[in-house]
């Protein structure tokens, strides 16, 4: 009855581009977001500019794809920034920690290592274990043994849309795991549960 | 989707949700073709939708690789968390998912290994004589020289557990005897975190300066016979040495945590506390050059301490312009921008020096 899984993404995305970029952007998101910790003071932008950065590479590689892709999404990360302060009538010199933060080598953020094959499984548990139990469940039944949304609804005894609501969950928390690196955005889950204490209040 | 796209929630954060959300449905077994020319609508309305798709995508391919966690798991018994022994990670056995690159790669290698052990061996051991000759023999008779290159921080264990870190363009000499640790300064900036060793100071030389400490973390910078001395933690005795104190007899002056000192011949400055000067000072060696409202001029030949592209001010109003700010120190560029965008400055880059101009 374990099936093995699909490959069901290849279903939806055909385009070279599309491709193009979950190989050779995404695969920079962790060192991206480490950079974008360092030059910019608010941890809360973080995926807001990470995610302008990639609509703007996207846009571009679909008009011409840079020669050194690495380098040409750090530079597109660097020009947003200097927007962005630029937008927000930053003139201050105060600022510069975030100006000059944006000048290190990309190279000296950590590069990004392979990770062995065992290295790699060990951190993908590691994500697994952080889901909570609903979470950890679906996640296991449909991408470890492959079962069909409809068969992993009835293992578990849950209507199929609370199922689908898991995996929806579960795949954006193993998402900051997988391409973040390892570094979940913790200021976020932070400000989240803030948030949340006023409103009780 | 659900209604809650409440305002609070970045804009970033509900298409991320929609995006996951999007494809768990495409998964579920109810997609119909009515869904995917929706589907395609909303991938097709904003680039941003198309790329945190492509997020969601991504991290569902690359966890394929979990499946590898099934071995040895019961078929359809979900494993308690933390249940991953590390026989659970085998380095070069095959599991399902390693067959792409793992297990190629063990099935090569043992011959190699063994040629390579032999080669670690004979090298691990020239390293273990030789470390016994410089322990036991070398001090002796030698000092031990560390040095820096422009731009290059550097950290130093000692054999006493002292631990020093040279900044830039830095030499020192290391000799220890049974009295004393001695540190000679030659030029350059260190800064020391002194091992406690009751029976042997730990005493610095730079120029006609000694300064001497018991077990403390400070910094010297020496530049000709113009000593500066920070003091993070712990006291230190700031004294002429030999020679200075048959030139012009300088008392000796106790400096304690947080204390900044700086000394031409027989003058001694001292600012008792400098509190969040402190760290600045030292900042150096997180490769960080700070400024607190100095004339560029100063700026500029702090820079050049650490770089071989040197900056040439060539008109004198712009000198006395006056700057803040942390930069790291190998960054001139970062430096220049500011100066550019910030002051009425032009850059001219003549490939191995930078002029500054007024505009």
């Amino acid at each position: 009855m374990c099936r093995p899984c699909l490959t069901e993404s290849a279903v939806f995305i055909t385009s070279e581009l599309d491709r193009w970029f979950a190989r050779e952007i995404l695969a920079h998101e962790a060192a991206l977001t480490r950079y974008l910790q360092r030059a910019w003071q608010r941890a809360t932008d973080v995926p807001d500019l990470r995610q302008e950065i990639y609509v703007r590479v996207y846009e571009s590689a679909a008009k011409a794809l840079p020669s050194s892709p690495r380098a040409f999404l750090f530079q597109t990360a660097r020009n947003l920034i200097v927007d962005r302060v630029r937008r927000e009538r930053v003139v201050s010199i105060d600022y510069t920690q975030d100006l000059d933060a944006l000048n290190v080598l990309i190279d000296e953020i950590s590069p990004e290592q392979r990770l062995s094959a065992r290295q790699e499984l060990k951190r993908l548990s590691a994500a697994l274990d952080q889901l909570s139990d609903d979470c950890r469940n679906v996640i296991w039944l449909r991408r470890v043994e492959g079962l069909s949304q409809k068969e992993a609804a009835a293992r578990l005894r849950l209507p199929e849309g609370t199922l689908e609501s898991h995996l929806c969950r579960g795949i954006r928390a193993l998402m900051k795991m997988v391409l973040g690196g390892g570094t979940p955005d913790q200021p976020r889950a932070k400000a989240r549960g803030l948030d949340n204490e006023s409103q009780h209040g | 989707m659900k209604a809650s796209m409440d305002s609070d929630v970045p804009e970033n954060e509900r298409i991320e949700e929609a995006a996951a959300r999007w494809f768990a449905r495409q998964h579920g077994d109810t997609w119909t073709d009515a869904d995917q020319a929706q589907f395609e609508t909303w991938l097709d309305a904003s680039t941003a939708h198309r790329v945190q798709y492509l997020r969601v995508v991504t991290t569902w391919d690359q966890s394929a690789r979990m499946k590898a966690l099934s071995a040895g798991v019961s078929p359809c018994a979900i494993p308690l968390r933390e249940s991953w022994g590390d026989q659970r990670f085998p380095v070069g056995s095959t599991t399902q998912a390693e067959t792409t690159g793992g297990a190629l790669d063990s099935a090569s290698r043992p011959t190699r290994y063994n040629l390579l052990n032999w080669r670690y061996a004979a090298a691990a051991l020239i390293a273990v004589a030789l470390g016994v000759y410089m322990l036991a023999v070398a001090p002796r008779f030698a000092a031990d020289r560390y040095s820096t290159t422009l731009g290059g921080v550097e950290d130093v264990s000692l054999s006493d557990g002292s631990k020093i870190t040279l900044n830039t363009d830095t030499s020192i000499r290391v000799s220890f005897s049974d009295h004393e640790r001695t540190i000679e300064l030659d030029k350059g900036e260190a800064f020391f975190d002194v091992a406690k060793d009751k029976t042997r100071p730990f005493v610095v030389y730079a120029g006609n300066k000694r300064v001497m400490a018991v077990g403390t973390r400070f910094s010297v910078r020496r530049d000709r016979n113009d000593v500066q001395v920070v003091v993070a933690e712990g006291r230190v005795n700031l004294a002429g040495s030999a020679e200075q104190l048959l030139a012009a007899p300088m008392p000796g002056t106790f400096l304690d945590a947080g204390a900044v000192a700086r000394t031409s011949n027989a003058a001694v400055l001292v600012r008792p506390d400098a509190g969040a000067e402190i760290e600045k000072l030292l900042s150096w060696r997180r490769g960080y050059v700070y400024f607190d409202n100095v004339p560029l001029a100063d700026a500029v030949a702090e820079f050049n301490r650490y770089n071989t592209r040197k900056i040439v001010i060539e008109d004198p109003e712009i000198a006395a312009l006056r700057v803040g700010g942390n930069f790291r120190s190998t960054n001139i560029d970062a430096f220049l921008e500011l100066m550019q965008s910030g002051f009425p400055i032009a850059v001219h880059d003549d490939g191995d020096r930078i002029v500054l101009k007024g505009r």
